[in-house]
């Protein structure tokens, strides 16, 4: 019988086709009996769909800019 | 060929992607500015195989890329050392038989929310990421960012594939936790 932490590695390799029949089937059956397992496995549904989209906020400062701006100048002097 | 003029156009223009881009993988904020910079100087080093009329902003993005892979596989260790010894992880969400010893709660994470929540969802993930290895952290950016396969991330990566399930496993259970203490149950 496969236990929480065997079955939340397993999820992992489920969705990569790397599971035997036998141990889908393992998986498929702890997670009907486990609803901790069950939560973890749905989180990570979530989580993913969350990476997918993710917003595009940060910028740098102008100063930042300033400094990339003299590094490539000096780089264009060295040439 | 690309001007001078252009580089230094692109760096006012392009810059604030690239860093959006690369700090929500390497977390380190000082990291992720000097391979922004670094990006821009090699596109001046490779100046001559940028073609005209191509996306510059995908060409610099494949650049700062390559940059990233550099960047994991230095701070890689060396493949004799067994990896993630000293991670505990496991045997803080698990008893001595594999079972829950902190087990998810039933608080759920909504994928349906405005611009406002889904930064602050990526602002509680990239605090979550520090808690990662180095090594935990590129498996899961290579995995859940850049969308690549187990075999690509051991191949291109040079990391066995029991090492990568060690890996991603370890980092999921971790980010996962984080993300439960510090934004649902905030």
């Amino acid at each position: 019988m496969m236990n929480c932490k065997e079955a939340t590695r397993a999820i992992e390799q489920a969705k990569e086709h790397r599971l035997s029949w036998l141990k889908r089937l393992e998986l498929r059956f702890h997670l009907l009996m486990c609803k901790p397992c069950l939560r973890f496995y749905k989180h990570w549904n979530d989580i993913e769909r969350l990476l997918l989209n993710p917003p595009s906020s940060e910028s740098l400062s102008e100063e930042d800019k300033r400094s990339i701006l003299i590094e490539l100048d000096r780089e264009i002097q060295k040439s | 060929m690309l001007s001078e003029a252009d580089l230094r156009s692109w760096v006012e223009e392009y810059s604030d992607p690239l860093y959006s881009y690369i700090i929500k993988r390497v977390g380190d904020d000082a990291l992720a500015k000097d391979l922004v910079q670094e990006t821009f100087i090699a596109a001046y080093k490779n100046r001559d195989k940028f073609r005209e009329n191509s996306n510059a902003l995908a060409w610099l993005y494949t650049i700062i890329k390559h940059k990233m892979i550099d960047h994991f596989r230095a701070k890689k260790r060396k493949p004799t050392d067994s990896l993630d010894d000293h991670d505990n992880i496991d045997a803080v969400l698990f008893d001595g038989k594999g079972n829950w010893t902190q087990a998810p709660s039933s608080a759920f994470f909504s994928s349906d929310m405005d611009e406002a929540e889904r930064t602050e969802f990526w602002a509680f993930l990239q605090l979550c990421q520090n808690d990662l290895s180095e090594q935990q952290k590129m498996a899961f950016v290579f995995k859940y960012m850049e969308g690549w396969s187990s075999n690509r991330i051991c191949k291109e990566l040079d990391i066995s594939s029991s090492n990568y399930w060690v890996l991603i496993h370890r980092a999921k259970l971790k980010l996962r936790q984080c993300l439960e203490n510090n934004w649902l149950n905030e």
